[in-house]
């Protein structure tokens, strides 16, 4: 699998397309809902979560949007009354992270409504590969975080 | 070139694909500033690849007892002023050291475009000078510079 991938490094731009076309869709993959608790003292909130790639293709991620929620489930919209979170992404496969340092959210999540985050170039996941990501909280409240990566399955065998 | 898998460039992609070109962002640390005065921040480039850096954002939030981490209000505070310069070179990417955060920095929603990219070499040292002009709010501030690592000898 990752042998046709890296074929494509050889092709011309003509041959790329001919060999993925057809071969590729736009998918989004989601972290699960995550609680992730308050601030104590000094200390961040931290939770981590995975996301697991289809064994079945590969997965450019072009984007990278998200939501975090209050406990009464309402969107903690207004960051001049709600801290943002901060995130990191491990990159599994090779345990390569995708941030230097953790990040705080709106450097690196955009939103649906308006544009996600682009990801340019994008990043390239493996088949079977994961990615754990990892959120801090420095507010007072506790949040439940989620964030989507979009972008395109490829499948090449 | 017409774009490919979201790749503008189909170079890209094959880079990507053979491992020689990893997207990545670098950030400086959160960094308070006092008020009516300055601090610096700094992020090393790794001495294995250089960086093209396509895209900035930045935020501002209070660092106040009760409301730190809150992002502050450019209505009420003034925003802070923003210098960045590449150590390498020792050359500012602003021919200015007074350019307004607000004139310069998006969110992820409206990531600030660099085009065509800046290059920073391999060790070198992105320095961001902060001048927080406010009389009356102390500020924290992170900067994050987007693009993509390319290995050294692969190009």
């Amino acid at each position: 699998m990752k042998q046709a991938l890296t074929d494509l490094a050889r092709m011309t731009t003509r041959q790329m397309r001919q060999s993925i076309a057809g071969h590729y869709k736009g998918f989004f993959y989601s972290t699960a809902p995550t609680a992730v608790a308050a601030i104590s003292g000094t200390v961040l909130g931290l939770s981590t979560t995975t996301i697991n790639i289809d064994s079945g293709s590969h997965f450019f991620v072009t984007g990278v949007s998200g939501y975090y929620l209050l406990t009464t489930g309402l969107l903690a919209a207004n960051p001049m009354l709600h801290a943002e979170p901060q995130l990191q992404m491990t990159d599994q496969s090779s345990g390569i992270n995708l941030f230097d340092r953790a990040v705080r959210w709106n450097n690196v999540v955009g939103s649906g409504q308006w544009q996600p985050f682009p990801f340019d170039p994008p990043y390239l996941l493996w088949a079977r590969s994961a990615v754990l990501v990892t959120f801090e909280n420095p507010e007072t409240v506790s949040y439940t975080c989620s964030i989507t990566l979009l972008g395109y399955k490829v499948f090449l065998n | 070139m017409p774009g490919i898998l979201g790749f503008k460039d189909a170079n890209l992609l094959r880079k990507m694909v053979s491992g020689k070109v990893r997207r990545f962002t670098y950030s400086i640390p959160v960094t308070s500033v006092a008020v009516s005065s300055s601090a610096q921040a700094a992020v090393q480039v790794e001495s294995a690849s250089c960086f093209f850096c396509n895209a900035i954002t930045g935020r501002v939030w209070n660092d106040g007892a009760t409301d730190t981490n809150r992002m502050v209000d450019f209505a009420v505070a003034s925003p802070p002023r923003i210098e960045v310069i590449d150590q390498a070179s020792g050359a500012s990417l602003f021919d200015r050291s007074d350019v307004s955060f607000d004139s310069l920095w998006g969110p992820a929603i409206f990531p600030t475009r660099i085009n065509p990219p800046h290059l920073f070499e391999p060790r070198t040292v992105i320095t961001v000078v902060l001048t927080n002009i406010s009389a009356a709010v102390a500020m924290r501030l992170q900067v994050s510079f987007h693009g993509y690592k390319e290995y050294l000898g692969a190009r």
